[in-house]
């Protein structure tokens, strides 16, 4: 390598890792004080780019996959119940960053519960049930035909868990809301009973994905669980143990 | 995330100028990304996956809506350097990379701040590698040109 094609590498590849560059500059003075202007213009630039991140950017991207919410950046933490939910979302958040992917079960949940109690608190006091054809809907836009569709739903939405797309649904019994989660490309490993954060709950795995129910009490999770099995999987294959 | 964060926050800002469409872009590419993980085959390529989202969304973004403005010169300067004179160069290097054209400034960029060989750069940003070598090469022959146009000035005016 001679002295032009050398000052035109550092040009381009300050890093040096060609050895033939490496060797040139050991043996040629005039290149070697060329290569520390070099490095010095990097480290100048180097600097320059590294403007300050925001603070918080990190927690507020958590905060919106933990929520599926895109709200924008401070905005919403101006009004003291998304600081509220927030909070408590972010609890769940810094332990959930260190989660991987395949060992998402133990998380779901918290992330159920985090969606459920904090960011569609209001969907728990509906009452009215929906059309049936508003659950069909919402399914089907998740890939999911639905053999039946259960009765008493009183709210139904297709949100993001987690990043986990799911329909949320609130069933309320004796008046008591049972918030209703099927989180679809997870599959639980069993169904688990769960009592965290003033909740009871069970994750059950049906078909593709898994159900999760969350209330003040375990009240109804049995027949709900029966119907939503009934729903997805048909009668059929119920009756038949399928898990 | 947290390790990739920054490092995307500060390429969505040299991509796009601004400081709240740059979180914005972080905060797409996030969630884009947690619902396509299966995509991601290897750990060690998270950054240039992630890398590879937020140039997609910016991309989107533009075609979607507009930017106000892209004159680069209107970039924030405030500085953060150790001493008053280390303030002032790191500003004047920020403006005269902000006045690069984008051309030039994106593969230095992803050269400098995310480590990126030219060969992996091409590959980002479908041109050959002699194109991304003689991009980041002409680069920096302008920060130069331009700093020492910067520093003659400061000299005329009497300045430090």
């Amino acid at each position: 390598m001679d002295c032009l094609e050398f000052r035109r590498l550092i040009g381009s590849e300050p890093r040096l890792t060609d050895p033939a560059a490496r060797a040139h500059l050991e043996s040629c003075p005039r290149c070697q004080d060329a290569w520390a202007r070099a490095q010095a213009l990097e480290a100048r630039i180097a600097v320059a780019l590294a403007v300050a991140v925001p603070e918080g950017l990190a927690d507020r991207v958590l905060l919106a996959q933990l929520t599926g919410e895109r709200q924008r950046r401070a905005k919403g933490f101006r009004f003291g119940w998304i600081a509220l939910a927030a909070a408590a979302a972010l609890v769940v958040a810094v332990g959930f960053v260190v989660v991987r992917r395949e060992s998402l079960g133990p998380s779901l949940p918290d992330l159920v519960i985090a969606h459920v109690d904090g960011h569609e608190r209001d969907a728990l006091k509906l009452r009215a049930p929906v059309p049936a054809t508003d659950v069909d809907h919402a399914f089907a836009d998740r890939g999911i035909a639905l053999k039946s569709v259960p009765e008493g739903i009183s709210y139904v939405h297709k949100c993001p868990v987690g990043g986990y797309p799911t329909v949320h649904m609130v069933m309320p019994v004796d008046d008591k809301p049972v918030g209703v989660v099927y989180v679809t490309r997870y599959r639980a490993p069993g169904v688990t009973n769960f009592e965290r954060s003033g909740w009871e709950g069970r994750e059950v795995p049906i078909a593709d994905g898994t159900l999760v129910m969350i209330g003040a009490s375990a009240n109804g999770f049995d027949r709900i669980e029966h119907e939503w099995r009934d729903a997805i999987q048909g009668s059929a294959q119920t009756a038949a143990g399928s898990r | 995330m947290r390790a990739h964060s920054g490092e995307l926050y500060r390429y969505a800002y040299w991509l796009s100028g601004d400081s709240a469409l740059a979180q914005d872009l972080v905060q797409e590419t996030f969630l884009r990304a947690w619902r396509s993980l299966d995509g991601l085959r290897e750990t060690v390529a998270a950054k240039a996956w992630l890398t590879t989202i937020l140039r997609r969304e910016h991309a989107r973004l533009y075609e979607r809506k507009p930017m106000p403005t892209t004159d680069l010169a209107d970039l924030d300067l405030t500085d953060t350097g150790p001493t008053p004179e280390r303030q002032g160069e790191d500003a004047v290097m920020r403006a005269a990379i902000a006045k690069l054209d984008p051309k030039y400034r994106e593969p230095l960029v992803l050269q400098v701040l995310g480590g990126f060989s030219c060969e992996e750069i091409a590959k980002e940003l479908g041109l050959t590698e002699a194109a991304v070598m003689t991009q980041v090469f002409r680069a920096r022959q302008k920060l130069k040109s331009m700093l020492d146009g910067e520093e003659r000035e400061a000299v005329i005016h009497g300045l430090p």
